[in-house]
């Protein structure tokens, strides 16, 4: 039975008090439902983008209308689920203290769903506010602001009933998490209805952008990174069972990335109309985030010291391994993206969504499947179903990343050339058509890579199942490690 | 083992400070970046171009609702690459005064159109949007449905509404005769496809399309300003 | 700064059984972060305060440049002409034209170029004045920023060079703009009689190249049984839609309407020698 088959045997005398597990384990179903859905437009979107008559002229399914269903399906229905999922799993462990509320819990999942669900029928029919990761109509932005507000209220008075005196670090970025989104999620989308399914913002113009892009990176930081930052350092150690690299970098790391990310907004909007002072604050601090996001990189990777031997045959060492080096590279090329003549290179360009999906794929995907593969054998108490799949699905996955970053830097950088290239003459070499002729084949290889990426995660919801429905229940208890 | 560190002593048993602390921390880069666009506002120095006409309103909320921005961007670089390929000047903070939402975009799967009013002909974009293979190569989707759809008054007066009330300045006079102004400025529009053979209503959505893409980047002098070796003011 | 210890803090009890290392932050990883403070601080006093940099600034330096490496012939650009030039001048038509003056020249979007008819003058200089500045509120884009001079001189060799060797003309404006639509708002196609309207489209717009009796010119002859396309009523309406672009065969989608496709698709059915 090799190491993640079969749950730890109980503990003597240590009585687990009754967490409230079933809402993870929704969490962890919709996290493969949604990652299915979503991964699957972004198929179609790549699709699209390389034959264009894969738009089947039906308005709906047009890439200007199916893109946002992408980018929400893969931020708020694939992370945001398993986010949760491992956000409640581990509190509750941490905290030796169940959910204050198992009420909350339940209209906080269900809520989640149904918001989801509107936002996948909404935004198809061309109801939408533009806004990148907001796209939202308003009444859905209402029902998002009570739905987490109530998760954050549930969050905040388990904290309060606590057990254990002291918070670990992982709910340190809970917090920030709980905190930030709400905060960000408020003012990005304040705005005048015009009907129930138009409205217009607050802000105008380049102001409109600075709150937009103020938001949209850090949704991307408060989201996609430091919730995920404090699953790291819950599930890592616990699968490697080796302690943690260095408290005191924690500490320092932490600290420093919550409050230099905020500032890092302007790197979207380098040689925009936006005053240079702000283009200028938005780069510098984006090169500051460099240590701090490492110091996460360092307290993934140096706690795998001496349990390489246990990465070799553990697939959730192998997915978490790999995805915090994503982790590592994705916030060295984001901050080099800041640098102003590197972005008037970079900026609009497919090197955009291959810095993108290095960080997605690579870093939040594949944590999050490191997270569910440790998750699924004790939520059901039965041994994973197949490990030799788990690690197909690894390789599948890495290969995937890598196929679709190093295609979109190879297109981002013919665009970015072309555009700016000149003739003797001093006058443009190319016409804009010729550049997106020119990413035809990029396009296509990226394709395949995103493909087998996709296939991973359907062999991911196979073995799940296998492992669910097809075994008896193992009576072992789960147990935290010695 | 070593004294106790201050972190743990002072703050890891302290669950609310330390969440009033983060809340400080994450306040104070969004307050010092965004205050100030409301004060230093956009560069006001600068004339204040004419709110959007109701026909070119509609126009930006199909081009929002067809998700136009997710392939084309509305900023025209000071790279002088850019103000050749889009022949004019780059794009000024005050031209973008009444965008609600902006429309900056991020990515240029298609080229930018900031400076595409006054680029090409009415009959252009109208046989652009029913095909893009009109430009070989293109991997535009087509948007036939544009020529049949048409756009409510009402629908838009509640925009224009709405937009006045979040500070766009339109008087009630404008708002009174947003069903005629429609029509007035789609008639313009239908007459000039119709030189060109093409009927069109002054109500089809691809009019009042064709109305908004005609007004991007015409309220900054455009032209050959950024002709090779002339320096832009 | 102090080595790696190793020395587990013990506060396993709190983190649900995971015990933390007491190590120092790494030199390196502290050198880093310095530097790159260091370096951001550097960066925005410079920046703002003692270069006084601005985009601005930047772009109009680099214009100051350019018009020093590329200095701007002031005054028209002289009509010059000769094989090489109409050769270079062919490819740029190719290029930037052809999507509205047609391949042949015989005109689209924009007029025909090889009739005797101009609407801003024939006359070489008058035509380079025409393809510099353009005409911008009726379409024709102003090409002189864009091509400069050297291809805009290649670009006019090549139209002259063309003129006079055209057929018909294909431009749309020249095409009888159909009468205005009859008080029920059928278009006027619809009441000419089906064979008569197939007939006068084909004419003005398929004559050119499949010749007067569509027995054949450069498209094929289109009243024999043999089809590359294939002689059904659709597959005929598809390859007029479509086109061959890399044929010769103009995509006529766009440019004539799915109505008026079907009235010409019917004519040319009917007009072959076994329509199937
Ligand atoms: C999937 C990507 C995509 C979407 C969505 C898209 N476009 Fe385009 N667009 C392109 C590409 C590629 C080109 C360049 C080739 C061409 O001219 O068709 C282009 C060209 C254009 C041009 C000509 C610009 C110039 O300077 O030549 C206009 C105008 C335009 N698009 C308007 C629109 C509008 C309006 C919408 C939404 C209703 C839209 N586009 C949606 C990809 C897209
Ligand atoms: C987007 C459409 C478009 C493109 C591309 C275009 N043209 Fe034109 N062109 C027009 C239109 C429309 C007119 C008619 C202007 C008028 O009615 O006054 C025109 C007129 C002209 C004329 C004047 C004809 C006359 O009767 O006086 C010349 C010469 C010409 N074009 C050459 C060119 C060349 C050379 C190129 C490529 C470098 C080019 N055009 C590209 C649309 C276009
Ligand atoms: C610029 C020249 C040109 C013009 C104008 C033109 N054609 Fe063609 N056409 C061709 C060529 C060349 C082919 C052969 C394509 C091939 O070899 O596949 C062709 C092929 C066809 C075919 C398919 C014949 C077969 O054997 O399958 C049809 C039908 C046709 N043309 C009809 C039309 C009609 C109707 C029009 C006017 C609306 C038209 N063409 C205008 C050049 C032209
Ligand atoms: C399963 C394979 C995937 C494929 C084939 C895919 C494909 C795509 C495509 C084609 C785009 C549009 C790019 C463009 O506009 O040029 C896109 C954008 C995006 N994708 Fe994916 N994607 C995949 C998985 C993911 C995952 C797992 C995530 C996040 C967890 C993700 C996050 C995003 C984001 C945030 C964007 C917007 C990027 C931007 O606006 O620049 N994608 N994706
Ligand atoms: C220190 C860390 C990082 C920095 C400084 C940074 C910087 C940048 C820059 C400069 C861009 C390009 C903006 C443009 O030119 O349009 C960008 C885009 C983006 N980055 Fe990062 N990045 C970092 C880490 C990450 C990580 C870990 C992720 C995780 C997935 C991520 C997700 C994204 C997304 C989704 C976009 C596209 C935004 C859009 O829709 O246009 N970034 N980032
Ligand atoms: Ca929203
Ligand atoms: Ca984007
Ligand atoms: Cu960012």
């Amino acid at each position: 039975m090799s190491p993640t088959t079969l749950p730890d045997r109980p503990a003597e005398g240590s009585r687990t008090p009754e967490y409230d597990d079933t809402v993870v384990k929704q969490f962890v179903v919709a996290t493969v439902f949604w990652a299915i859905a979503a991964m699957s437009v972004g198929f179609i979107l790549a699709l699209q983008l390389a034959w264009w008559r894969a738009n089947p002229g039906i308005p709906e399914l047009t890439f200007g209308r199916l893109r946002p269903v992408h980018t929400n399906g893969v931020v708020f229905a694939f992370t945001g689920n398993f986010v949760f999922a491992g956000i409640y799993y581990s509190m509750q462990r941490l905290l030796k203290t169940p959910m204050w509320s198992r009420a909350m819990s339940q209209f906080h999942f269900w809520g989640w769903q149904a918001m989801l669900v509107s936002v996948v029928i909404t935004l198809p029919l061309g109801m939408t506010q533009s806004k990148e990761y907001a796209e939202m109509i308003w009444p859905i932005d209402l029902a998002i602001a009570v739905v987490f507000v109530t998760f954050a209220v549930n969050f905040a008075l388990t904290i309060a009933n606590r057990k254990v005196q002291h918070l670990y670090v992982a709910l340190w970025f809970y917090i920030s998490f709980v905190i930030t989104i709400p905060v960000l999620h408020v003012v990005n989308n304040l705005a005048i209805p015009a009907t129930l399914t138009r409205s217009y913002p607050v802000y105008a113009g380049m102001t409109d952008a600075l709150v937009q892009w103020w938001y949209g990176h850090n949704a991307v930081g408060f989201l996609l990174t430091t919730p995920i930052l404090g699953l790291m350092y819950y599930f890592l150690p616990r699968a490697a069972e080796r302690p943690v690299y260095s408290y005191r970098l924690s500490i320092v790391h932490f600290w420093a990335l919550v409050f230099l990310y905020i500032w890092a907004g302007p790197h979207h909007l380098l040689y925009s109309a936006l005053p240079d002072w702000a283009q200028t604050l938005g780069m510098v601090f984006s090169v500051m985030l460099i240590a701090p996001s490492w110091g996460g990189m360092l307290n993934g990777l140096l706690t795998l010291r001496g349990a390489w031997d246990k990465v070799r045959t553990d697939p959730v060492l192998k997915f978490m391994a790999v995805a915090v080096s994503f982790y590592g590279m994705s916030t060295f090329e984001g901050p080099m993206m800041s640098i102003r003549s590197v972005s008037a290179l970079s900026h609009y360009t497919n090197w955009v969504v291959g810095h993108v999906h290095s960080g997605a794929l690579g870093w939040v995907g594949m944590m999050g499947f490191g997270t569910l593969y440790w998750l699924v054998p004790r939520l059901w108490k039965r041994p994973l179903f197949s490990t030799p799949l788990a690690t197909g699905h690894f390789w599948l996955a890495t290969i995937g990343v890598v196929l679709y970053t190093v295609a979109m830097w190879g297109a981002g950088l013919t665009e970015g050339l072309m555009w700016r290239a000149l003739d003797e003459n001093g006058q443009l070499q190319y016409q804009f058509i010729d550049t997106v002729v020119a990413m035809a084949p990029f396009y296509w290889v990226r394709l395949f890579g995103g493909s087998l990426y996709l296939i991973g995660v359907l062999i991911m919801a196979f073995n799940f199942t296998m492992t669910v429905w097809a075994q008896p229940e193992a009576d072992l208890e789960p147990v935290p490690a010695k | 083992m070593s004294q106790e560190h201050w972190h743990r002593r002072i703050l890891e048993h302290r669950s609310a400070l330390f969440a009033t602390l983060t809340t400080v921390c994450i306040s104070i880069g969004g307050l010092v970046e965004i205050i100030p666009m409301f004060t230093v506002g956009q560069g006001h120095d600068e004339v204040l171009p004419e709110p959007y006409t109701p026909l070119e309103v509609a126009g930006r909320d199909i081009y929002v609702r067809e998700g136009c921005m997710t392939c084309h961007s509305q900023m025209v670089r000071p790279f002088r690459d850019e103000t050749l390929r889009y022949q004019g000047d780059w794009s000024h903070a005050v031209e973008y005064s009444w965008d609600r939402p902006f429309l900056l975009g991020s990515r240029r799967i298609g080229p930018d159109l900031h400076r595409v009013g006054g680029k090409y002909s009415d009959d252009w974009h109208y046989r652009h949007m029913k095909d893009p293979r009109l430009t070989d190569g293109s991997i535009m989707p087509a948007y036939p449905w544009l020529l049949e759809w048409k756009i409510d008054p009402d629908d838009v007066k509640a925009s224009v509404v709405a937009l006045s009330r979040v500070g766009t300045p339109y008087t009630d006079e404008d708002i009174a005769n947003v069903a005629t102004d429609l029509q007035t400025q789609g008639q313009g529009i239908v007459g000039r496809l119709g030189e060109k053979g093409i009927d069109a209503a002054w109500d089809d959505e691809i009019v009042a399309l064709i109305a908004y893409l005609q007004r991007l980047g015409t309220d900054v002098p455009k032209g050959p300003v950024a002709k090779a070796g002339e320096v832009s003011k | 700064m102090a080595r790696e210890t190793n020395e587990i803090l013990g506060h396993g009890a709190d983190a649900d059984g995971i015990e933390e290392y007491d190590n120092p932050l790494p030199d390196w990883w502290l050198g880093l972060f310095g530097l790159t403070i260091v370096f951001g601080i550097g960066y925005a006093v410079n920046y703002h305060f003692i270069s006084h940099d601005s985009q601005v600034s930047r772009y109009d330096d680099e214009m100051e440049i350019a018009k020093l490496k590329w200095p701007v012939q002031d005054g028209p650009i002289a009509f010059v002409t000769n094989d090489a030039l109409v050769g270079e001048g062919q490819k740029v038509f190719k290029d930037r034209c052809a999507s509205c003056h047609h391949a042949e020249l015989t005109g689209g979007i924009g007029p025909n170029l090889v009739d005797d008819e101009w609407i801003h003058g024939g006359e070489p200089d008058q035509i380079i004045a025409t393809i510099t500045d353009g005409v911008p509120e009726k379409g024709m884009p102003s090409w002189g920023p864009v091509l400069g001079p050297a291809k805009v001189q290649a670009v006019a060799a090549f139209v002259v060079s063309r003129h006079g060797t055209g057929g018909p003309s294909t431009a749309m404006a020249a095409a009888p703009v159909p009468a205005a639509p009859t008080p029920d708002g059928t278009d006027a196609v619809a009441d000419e009689d089906p064979a008569a309207a197939g007939a006068r489209i084909y004419q003005t717009n398929c004559a050119a190249c499949h010749g007067p009796e569509m027995k054949g010119l450069v498209g094929p002859n289109l009243t024999d049984s043999e089809w590359i396309h294939g002689g059904e009523l659709d597959q005929i309406i598809a390859t007029i839609t479509n086109g061959v672009p890399e044929k010769g065969m103009v995509s006529w989608g766009p440019i004539l309407g799915a109505e008026q496709i079907e009235v010409v698709a019917r004519y040319v059915h009917s007009q072959s020698a076994t329509p199937q």
